[in-house]
């Protein structure tokens, strides 16, 4: 009786040791994943290295440079379009969307940075308020897929930033 | 004593699984898999023979204990604005987590314990040699 009594508490004692061992195992291992995303997401920033207005056929063509640093972390990062309007003192000159293929996109793997080269044609109904407005600014929404582990997740940043048009003066 | 050991090592379960179902996306294993150390821990506790006061001690302790402390872990590696917004949404998903998944599995898991028990004590499960 007592043998069977000292069993049950030793497979009781081995039940909650092999419980609590395999919890802390998997928070370490799901706890360093969240910690991993939470860096990225803090050290994740994008910014315009150039923007700039050329004439084109009867309109125009705005070229765009954007620049993209994360911590490496070892999740895959793919960058899906760029959002944005061109504002002037004129007003809003328009609201544009640019799909960036993979070819428009060249990695820096060490360092988890790469820089956008982007094209966006200027429809005829802005162009002569872009022409006349002295000042254009963008204000743009980068839209990158995140995969994590599980899943992957759209992100969205913000960039603003000045268009030279020195090229249609 | 017994109670308060058991009760925190499975409020270790519950809060591994309320946690993850709130990060589920880092999960690099089926979300099913994180309600496994909870459910051992509650049948150990069936095994060890509580009393029924002893066994609805530790799973309150850790039913109430796991939603807590998911909620100040996911919050940690945060900044303190964003910790409140993450920490109260944490709570939200573990009380629905809690009543619908985890109370139901800490009463089955404790019966299955206890049958266990029932079951070495009867002598119709041996784990030592006559």
């Amino acid at each position: 009786m007592i043998q069977r009594e000292v069993a049950m508490r030793n497979v009781a004692r081995v039940l909650l040791a092999s419980g609590v061992v395999s919890a802390i195992a998997m928070a370490l291992l799901f706890g360093a994943n969240y910690v991993d995303y939470v860096k990225w997401t803090r050290g994740a920033q994008a910014s315009f290295t150039a923007a700039s207005i050329e004439p084109y056929d009867d309109t125009g063509r705005l070229t765009m440079m954007v620049g993209f640093e994360a911590p490496a972390v070892g999740y895959g990062v793919r960058f899906e379009s760029v959002e944005f309007t061109l504002e002037s003192e004129l007003g809003n000159l328009g609201y544009y969307r640019v799909i960036i293929p993979d070819e428009a996109t060249s990695w820096v793997i060490d360092s988890a940075s790469a820089e956008l080269s982007l094209i966006s044609d200027i429809p005829t109904e802005h162009w002569p308020s872009v022409q006349e407005s002295s000042h254009v600014t963008i204000d743009a929404t980068l839209v990158i897929r995140l995969y994590l582990p599980a899943r992957d997740i759209p992100l969205r940043m913000g960039l603003t930033g000045a268009v030279d048009k020195e090229a249609v003066r | 004593m017994g109670v308060i050991v058991y009760g925190l090592g499975a409020t270790l379960g519950t809060a591994l699984a309320c946690s993850a179902v709130s990060l589920r996306s880092f999960l690099s294993v089926p979300l099913w898999v994180v309600f496994i150390p909870a459910v051992l821990v509650w049948i150990a506790c069936g095994v060890r023979g509580f009393e029924p006061e002893g066994m609805m001690g530790v799973g309150g302790i850790s039913l109430v204990g796991g939603p807590l402390i998911a909620s100040k872990i996911v919050g940690l590696p945060l900044a303190a604005a964003e910790r409140w917004a993450v920490g109260f949404n944490v709570i939200r998903n573990s009380l629905a987590t809690t009543l619908v998944v985890l109370l139901p599995l800490c009463l089955m898991s404790l019966m299955l314990g206890s049958t266990l028990r029932g079951a070495m004590e009867s002598g119709a499960l041996r784990f030592t040699r006559r």
